[in-house]
């Protein structure tokens, strides 16, 4: 389990976030729910080990594997595909191991066929399924995702929730996940942290009561609960 | 004194290439280019990878290299000719012009290095080695193609002058066109001319297709 205890974080004289605890359990999607500009992506990287806190601690992270999806591909344009999936994979892995690897994931993402591709080549959803295959790729102990499907459409989003659902299933990593989508947060968590406003405080913890494949908007139960999230919390 | 006509021209080249001068005039200018250039192109880069580290080193080495920069050429080679020996000029000469040229350019392109991509390695723990290999050296190779370009070209221009100057060394591009110039043969310093352009644009060239095959899609 990854603890966050009573995280600071002051960028010269402005306060971002204020005394934050919360705690990442193994097997599970976490998500991080709050306004845009409240310090959500400050602090999934000092979770990360990114950035430093200006208060607090961080524990459990020593020695985790960690994998990172940000919300632009971030991929290096100078490599193909496969270059890129390679550029996160141990170097003591064999050359031919290490192509397999490569093209076993780029199957389950759905691009077969553009290993030898460079990222200009891509189109904006397949840059992203490929970060997502890189992040997946390093069999991490604790996947951060910092929104990182906000620049797709909807059909696109819904794909690629479910893809990260079925990459998800096979190994169960902890998975922080930050948003100020409920839809996303209730579709994808099995718990939600909701922050305030800058100076971001945990403002409530919700663990939620759907397992996956109930988690719809044709579930009553589940529309209850995003309008209960908007109307008492983000809009208040 | 008659301009000379283009056959006037062709008639001296064509005597220049045949001359027994011609070869080692030739080698020992573009040795004298690439030695000098080898000799900026080490600190160059050392000073560059230091300036990303130590952002001191940065503000300063912007400083000296504006200055460098705009110092006229000819007080480099005046002062070069009046306190060096005579053989170490050129190369002390094009050293002053084309260090600031390869500075600039390889600083600044470790400075525009995609600080994202810097945090996704971070994020992914990827080793310091790797690191410079996979993405400081890709990010810097445009601008290292650049300023090489950029510099050689310079190069062939400084040495060129800086040798007329330099009267120990007869063997030389820049001497043998000091010779002709004594003798008012025009057609025979156009014609040197000429082969200094084919021979800058030769490297250029080379430089240019090693860079492209080196060079990603992207």
């Amino acid at each position: 389990m990854v603890k966050l205890i009573d995280i600071h974080k002051r960028y010269q004289s402005v306060d971002v976030l204020d005394g934050i605890d919360m705690e990442f359990e193994e097997g599970m999607i976490t998500a991080i729910l709050g306004p845009s500009g409240c310090g959500k992506t400050t602090l999934l990287s000092i979770t990360a080990g990114l950035i430093e806190p200006t208060r607090g601690e961080v524990l459990g992270m020593e020695s985790k594997k960690t994998g990172f999806i940000f919300q632009e591909p971030r991929l290096l344009p100078w490599k193909t595909a496969v270059q890129n999936l390679e550029f996160v994979l141990p170097d003591n892995i064999e050359k031919t191991v290490k192509k397999q690897i490569c093209c076993d994931i780029l199957k389950q993402v759905g691009l077969s066929g553009f290993e030898k591709h460079y990222p200009s080549q891509l189109s904006g959803g397949m840059s992203q399924r490929l970060a997502m295959a890189r992040a997946f790729i390093v069999d991490s102990d604790i996947l951060f995702m910092d929104e990182p499907f906000q620049f797709l459409d909807l059909k696109r989003r819904g794909q690629m929730i479910e893809l990260l659902i079925s990459l998800w299933l096979k190994r169960k990593p902890a998975v922080v996940i930050v948003t100020h989508d409920v839809h996303e947060a209730l579709l994808l968590s099995d718990k939600i942290y909701i922050l305030s406003d800058k100076p971001a405080k945990v403002i409530k913890e919700i663990r939620n009561p759907m397992p996956f494949g109930s988690r719809s908007v044709k579930n009553a139960e589940f529309y209850k609960l995003e309008q209960e999230i908007i109307n008492d919390y983000l809009l208040r | 004194m008659i301009f000379p006509s283009p056959y006037e021209v062709l008639l001296s080249f064509v005597s220049i290439i045949r001359s027994d001068i011609f070869l080692s005039a030739v080698f020992n200018t573009v040795k004298t280019i690439f030695l000098s250039f080898a000799i900026a192109f080490i600190p160059a880069l050392a000073l560059g990878i230091l300036s990303k580290l130590v952002p001191v080193v940065y503000i300063v080495m912007d400083g000296i290299s504006a200055i460098a920069r705009s110092i006229p050429t000819v007080a480099i080679i005046l002062m070069a000719l009046l306190l060096l020996p005579v053989s170490l000029t050129p190369l002390v000469i094009c050293f002053f012009v084309v260090f600031p040229v390869l500075y600039t350019n390889i600083a600044e392109g470790l400075v525009s290095v995609d600080g994202r991509l810097l945090e996704m390695a971070k994020s992914y723990r990827i080793k310091k080695r790797k690191i410079i290999t996979d993405i400081y050296i890709p990010s810097l190779r445009p601008f290292l193609a650049a300023g090489i370009r950029s510099s050689l070209g310079l190069s062939f221009k400084i040495i060129v002058t800086a040798e007329v100057f330099n009267f120990v060394n007869s063997s030389t591009i820049g001497a043998q066109m000091y010779m002709h110039k004594i003798q008012i043969d025009i057609a025979g310093i156009i014609a040197w001319t000429i082969i200094v352009v084919i021979l800058s644009l030769l490297v250029d060239f080379a430089l240019k297709k090693l860079f492209e095959r080196s060079e990603i899609r992207w």
